[in-house]
């Protein structure tokens, strides 16, 4: 199997004497046409690792390639070999959904004679296609996530990074995105890394999953080798043991302060 | 009329009011995309397709700024009418008169430039913040009162009475003569008073018009080099571009652009 994504102790560390560990010694390896989830508590540094493996950050140690480019020596190959859909994106309210995808493809240097074709391409797979000379201010949160998500592959790109891809979404829409994702991985054979704390998705999507928390690493195999690794019934249960489950005692702490006079 | 306008380029209020009036003129075009840049609202979270995409922020920011050349061109349009009205009947020459143009010209989009890139920078830094909105729309309000000041001086004449005296007259030539918008003021000034005669102020000429093409390019460096690492997610720094309504206006320059991938990014900068 083709190695796509390697990362050999990534890290990034931020704050005053760097001692915030957003990633800390990461390796992780992806393979060509798999879907690999990433999972981790609020602020187990998911999204951190996307804006590295995307060079939106630098990293403060380790080193990855991203189909053979170093993250820190080429970065324009590599954003130009994968697509991201951003946590929270920002949109440019004021275009319409084609000129949005019109001006991304300029940013990604898509040649102007199959530009037209692939939007429409998008917009029909995603949809959008009514909607399509409509200002994006008057879009619903899930049209707005799927244009983004059709930016995201403007320049047809063989990796696709999805952070939080569903959970703002309402389960019809959220079931969409999922189908969606899906067919670019089993028909359009695109490899995806997707990050979410929504368990369900993870599960029913991805071929591989890792577990990471407060920056590490901390398992990574099928969702049932996951689950024999915890000795756990569930993925939900695994989870939780993995990363250091709240007891119940602390989850009712504040309320002894509360209480007090 | 044109004999008092005359009267008046050859006086030695002359430069100082020139000065003033370009540098007042140049100030405004500055202040224009700054203030724009922080009344919008939103643009932070669009810095991560634009660092995603590859391309240098430092691109981006020049191509938002040719999108916009054409809105710029009107204004310069507008002052190099209004030279070339005032100055074709005191006999000047062909070449005089295209170099006043020239100067006019690239006063204009320097000035713009020099806004955008400010802008650029007002956007991921105290754009940020609510407050730092609060901030910037004050400072920009600021800076527009002396714009307003000097105004209401021209239309009474204080302003004339106040630079017949040596000491502000000299301070005034002094401060300006910092500005590249006062090496066109002064060139204009001389070229009246030598009309149709390039050569009698030949240094003058070249060493203004040369300073300005090297002052030009030192400023399109530096404001590349400065958005280039404005535009950042590492902690300390965010933003980037929002845009406008559409209209037929844009639709037209995006047919200008060649239609394609080109005329929508002139597009969606024009719109900001
Ligand atoms: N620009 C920054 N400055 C300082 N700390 C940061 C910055 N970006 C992220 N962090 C910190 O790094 C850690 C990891 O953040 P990250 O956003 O990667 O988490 P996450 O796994 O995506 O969380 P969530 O599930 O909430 O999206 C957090 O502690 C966060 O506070
Ligand atoms: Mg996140």
């Amino acid at each position: 199997m083709n190695i796509v994504i390697e990362t050999k102790g990534l890290s990034k560390y931020y704050g005053k004497g760097n001692e915030i560990k957003a990633v800390d010694g990461l390796d992780l390896t992806v393979y060509e046409g798999e879907t690999f989830g990433l999972l981790g508590p609020n602020g187990a540094g998911k999204t951190t690792v996307i804006r590295l493996l995307n060079c939106i950050i630098k990293p403060s140690g380790g080193s990855a390639t991203v189909k053979g480019y170093d993250i820190r020596e080429q970065p324009d190959d590599v954003k130009r070999v994968t697509g991201m859909l951003a946590e929270s994106p920002g949109l440019y309210e004021k275009l319409s959904g084609y000129e949005f995808l019109e001006f991304m493809g300029a940013l990604y240097d898509v040649p102007g004679d199959i530009l037209g074709g692939r939007i429409d391409e998008l917009l029909k797979l995603f949809d959008l296609d009514g909607r399509r000379n409509h200002l994006i201010e008057g879009y619903s949160s899930g049209m707005k996530q799927k244009l983004l998500l059709a930016a995201a592959l403007i320049h047809d790109p063989p990796i696709v990074f999805l952070d939080e891809p569903t959970s703002t979404l309402d389960p019809r829409a959220a079931h969409m995105v999922k189908e969606l994702i899906e067919e670019l991985a089993d028909s359009a054979g695109k490899t995806i890394f997707m990050c979410s704390h929504l368990l369900p998705v993870v599960e029913e999507l991805c071929d591989r999953i890792g577990i990471i928390n407060q920056g590490r690493l901390i398992a990574v195999g099928t969702v049932e080798e996951i689950i024999a690794q915890a000795g756990k019934e569930t993925l939900e249960e695994a989870f939780i043991a993995l990363t250091g489950g709240v007891d119940n005692g602390e989850l009712l702490a504040w309320r002894e302060h509360n209480v007090k006079p | 009329m044109v004999g008092e306008f005359q009267e008046l380029l050859v006086s030695q209020i002359a430069v100082a009011l020139f000065e003033i009036i370009l540098f007042m003129f140049s100030a405004f075009l500055v202040l224009i995309p700054v203030s724009s840049a922080l009344k919008e609202e939103g643009g932070v979270a669009q810095v991560e397709l634009m660092l995603k995409a590859p391309v240098r922020p430092g691109d981006v920011l020049v191509g938002e700024f040719v999108g916009k050349t054409p809105i710029y061109a009107i204004f310069a349009t507008l002052a190099v009418g209004l030279f070339t009205a005032l100055l074709t009947p005191l006999g000047l020459s062909y070449v005089q008169i295209a170099v006043i143009i020239l100067m006019a010209f690239v006063t204009c989009l320097g000035s713009f430039w020099v806004g955008t890139v400010l802008a650029a920078v007002a956007r991921t830094t105290i754009g940020r913040t609510a407050k730092g909105k609060d901030i910037g729309k004050a400072l920009a309000f600021i800076m527009a009162l002396p714009m307003v000041a000097f105004m209401y001086a021209m239309m009474n004449g204080n302003i004339f009475s106040l630079l017949l005296d040596p000491g502000t007259n000299g301070l005034v030539k002094t401060l300006l003569g910092l500005f590249p918008s006062s090496w066109a003021a002064e060139l204009i000034v001389a070229f009246a008073r030598n009309p149709a005669n390039i050569g009698a102020v030949g240094m003058l000429t070249v060493s203004r018009v040369g300073g300005m093409l090297v002052f030009m390019a030192t400023i399109l460096a530096i404001g590349w080099k400065v958005t280039d690492r404005a535009y950042s997610l590492e902690p300390a720094s965010m933003g980037v571009t929002v845009v406008g309504p559409d209209g037929t206006f844009f639709k037209a320059v995006k047919q200008l652009g060649g239609g394609g991938s080109f005329g929508s990014l002139l597009v969606s900068s024009l719109k900001d």
